[in-house]
C-alpha cells in the first residue's frame, strides 16, 4: 500500500500519467515499483469505492446463523453415540462388585418401602374394622368415614387435593419469621456469637 | 503322568501323513479315552497337598529364580485389557455372540448414573404414595367377596350353527376394551412411569428442516436427553404433508431425568405462565395417561431456553405436547396423582 501511494505521489510530482504497464518509461525506479505492484494485483484492480462490496450487493435470504450453529452442534460427532467404555480386568470386577452392591441396596430400599406401605394399609384396615364394629354407634361413623364424595374432583370444584399440599421435601425449611405467609427467613443475618 | 500325556498328544500323532483317515480317527479316539482316564485320576492327585511335602532345602530355595518361567516364555501373555468387540445388535438367544447386558459399561446401552435423587421422587415415596393410599382407601370387611361380574366379552348365543366356536363379541359400547380398575391397595398405588415430550413441526413443510433442528435442540436443552425424529407415515394433502418427511421429534424420559423434568415443569415453569388456568381436567386417554400442551411462549419460559434465548431464532421456538404415562388404570387416579404433585387442573370432570 505504501509503495502504491509513494508511486502515485512521485508520479504526480513528476507529471507522469499513472499507467499499469511500464512501456513508456523504463527507469530503474519504475521497474522496482512494477515488480512491487505485480505482487499485489488485487489492489490495483480494486473498485473506486472503499466500502466492502458485500454491502452494496442485494442480499439473498440466507440461513440464520443460529440455525447453522444448532445444526453444527446437533450433528457434531461428539454428540453422537459415544463408544463403549472398556475396563481393564480389575476395573471391570470392581465395577461389577459396585453394581451388585448398588442393586442390593436398591432392592432393600424398595422392599422396605413396600413393607411400610403394607403395614400402614393393615393398620388402616384394622382401624376401620374397629370403627365398623366396636364404636357402638351401629356403624354410623364408619359409613361417614367411607364416603368419598369429591375425592377425585379438583380444587376448583371444591374437592381433590389442594395445591398447597404439593411441596417438595427439603432437608431444611425456611422459617417464616414474618408470620404465616410472610417472607421466609432462612438465614439469620443478625446473629452474633454470644 | 505328565510324560504319558505328552506322548499321547494328538497333534504329534496326527502329523504323520502316512496314516489313513480311519486309522487316524481310531488313534484320536484312543488318545481321548486315555486323556479321560488321566482326568479320572485327577481327584486323587488333588488330595495330596503341598503342605504334606517337606519344604525345599536352603540350596534349592536360593537357586530358585521366580522370573525364569516368564523369561522362558516365547509369546507374551494376553493383555489384561478385554479386546473383544461386542456385536451391535442382539440377535436373540440362539445367536453365537450376544452383546453384554446394559448394566455392563462395555454395552452400547449403558447409561451411567443415577447421579442425583430428585426431590419429587423422594417426596413421592415418602409422602404422596402413603397419602394416596389413605385417600382412596375402600374398606372391605374380612371375608368379603365382591359379587361376580359377567364376562367382559360376551359370547354369541343363538340357534345359528355358525355361532359355535365363533370369536367373542366385541366390547360393549364401542370398539375399545378399557382397562380394569381395581381398588387401590398398597400394591398398586399409581406412580409416574415415563414422560414423553413431543413436538410436531408443521412449518418443516414450507420452511425447511431448520424448524425441526431448532425444535430438537430446544427439546434436548429442556429435557437433557437425545431427541428422536419421526417420519410422517401418511400423506395429508390438506396440510401439504408428504409421506416420508421428517416432521416431528420426541424425547422419552425415564427415571432420574423424568423426575427432574417433572419437577422443573411443576415448580418452575407452570407458576410463571401468564393467564393460565391449568390443565383441562378432561384430558387423558382413559387408561391413566395424561397429555397437555405448552405454547411456544411457555417453552421460552423454561430456564434453559430463557438463559440462552439468543441462541434460538425466536419464531422457531417450538410448542410441546407432554404426555405423562402413569401406572394408574383410570384417568381419575392419574389426575389425583398429578394434583398431589402440584399440577393445577380446571374445567369439568367427565369420569
Amino acid at each position: 500500500m505504501t509503495c502504491l501511494s509513494l508511486r502515485s505521489a512521485l508520479a504526480s510530482a513528476f507529471g507522469i500519467l499513472a499507467r499499469p504497464s511500464g512501456k513508456a518509461s523504463t527507469s530503474l525506479l519504475q521497474n522496482a515499483f512494477r515488480t512491487a505492484r505485480h505482487q499485489r494485483p488485487q489492489i490495483a484492480t480494486a473498485p473506486f469505492s472503499t466500502s466492502t462490496p458485500q454491502f452494496a450487493k442485494k442480499k439473498k435470504a440466507g440461513t440464520d446463523k443460529r440455525i447453522t450453529l444448532i445444526r453444527y452442534h446437533l450433528h457434531h460427532p461428539t454428540t453422537l453415540n459415544p463408544r463403549p467404555l472398556r475396563f481393564s480386568r480389575n476395573r471391570a470386577l470392581r465395577h461389577w462388585t459396585i453394581h451388585r452392591a448398588w442393586n442390593l441396596y436398591r432392592a432393600k430400599i424398595k422392599r422396605r418401602r413396600e413393607l411400610e406401605l403394607e403395614r400402614q394399609y393393615n393398620a388402616m384396615a384394622a382401624a376401620n374394622e374397629e370403627l365398623r364394629l366396636g364404636a357402638g354407634d351401629g356403624g354410623k361413623l364408619f359409613r361417614k368415614a367411607q364416603m368419598k364424595t369429591g375425592t377425585w374432583s379438583i380444587p376448583e370444584r371444591g374437592g381433590g387435593i389442594p395445591i398447597e399440599y404439593a411441596r417438595g421435601q427439603v432437608e431444611w425449611v425456611g422459617t417464616t419469621a414474618g408470620g404465616v405467609g410472610g417472607p421466609a427467613k432462612i438465614w439469620d443475618h443478625g446473629w452474633k456469637r454470644a | 503322568m505328565k510324560s504319558s500325556v505328552r506322548m499321547l498328544r494328538p497333534a504329534q500323532l496326527f502329523k504323520d501323513k502316512s496314516i489313513c483317515h480311519s486309522c487316524r480317527r481310531e488313534l484320536r479316539r484312543a488318545a481321548s479315552t486315555q486323556a479321560a482316564g488321566v482326568a479320572d485320576d485327577a481327584p486323587g492327585d488333588l488330595e495330596s497337598s503341598s503342605f504334606n511335602v517337606p519344604p525345599p532345602s536352603q540350596q534349592e530355595a536360593k537357586q530358585f529364580d521366580p522370573l525364569k518361567p516368564s523369561r522362558q516364555r516365547k509369546a507374551p501373555l494376553p493383555s489384561s485389557r478385554y479386546q473383544y468387540r461386542s456385536p451391535r445388535y442382539d440377535r436373540g438367544p440362539l445367536a453365537p455372540h450376544r452383546p453384554p447386558p446394559p448394566t455392563d459399561p462395555a454395552s452400547r446401552q449403558f447409561v451411567p448414573g443415577p447421579f442425583s435423587q430428585s426431590r419429587l421422587e423422594s417426596t413421592y415415596h415418602n409422602t404422596i404414595a402413603p397419602d394416596f393410599m389413605t385417600l382412596t382407601y375402600q374398606h372391605r370387611p374380612p371375608g368379603f367377596q365382591a359379587p361376580e361380574k359377567g364376562p367382559r366379552l360376551r359370547s354369541w348365543i343363538g340357534d345359528n350353527p355358525y355361532f359355535a366356536n365363533r370369536q367373542l363379541r366385541g366390547p360393549r359400547g364401542g370398539d375399545v376394551l378399557r382397562l380394569l380398575r381395581k381398588p387401590i391397595t398398597f400394591r398398586n398405588i399409581p406412580g409416574v412411569e415415563r414422560v414423553t415430550v413431543h413436538s410436531y413441526c408443521k412449518d418443516v413443510i414450507y420452511q425447511g428442516s431448520g424448524v425441526l433442528h431448532v425444535a430438537g435442540m430446544a427439546l434436548q436443552e429442556i429435557t437433557g436427553a437425545r431427541v428422536q425424529t419421526h417420519v410422517s407415515k401418511h400423506p395429508e394433502s390438506g396440510w401439504g404433508l408428504q409421506r416420508g418427511k421428517h416432521i416431528a421429534c420426541t424425547v422419552d424420559l425415564k427415571g432420574e431425568q423424568m423426575y427432574h423434568f417433572l419437577d422443573k415443569i411443576i415448580n418452575v415453569v407452570m407458576p410463571r405462565i401468564k393467564d393460565w388456568r391449568g390443565i383441562r381436567a378432561t384430558t387423558g386417554d382413559n387408561s391413566g395417561n395424561i397429555t397437555f400442551g405448552f405454547e411456544p411462549d411457555t417453552v421460552a419460559i423454561f430456564p434453559e431456553v430463557e438463559n440462552n434465548y439468543d441462541a434460538y431464532p425466536p419464531k422457531l421456538i417450538p410448542g410441546l405436547h407432554i404426555t405423562i404415562h402413569t401406572t394408574a388404570r383410570a384417568d381419575k387416579d392419574a389426575r389425583l396423582l398429578l394434583e398431589a404433585f402440584g399440577v393445577p387442573f380446571y374445567g369439568k370432570i367427565v369420569d
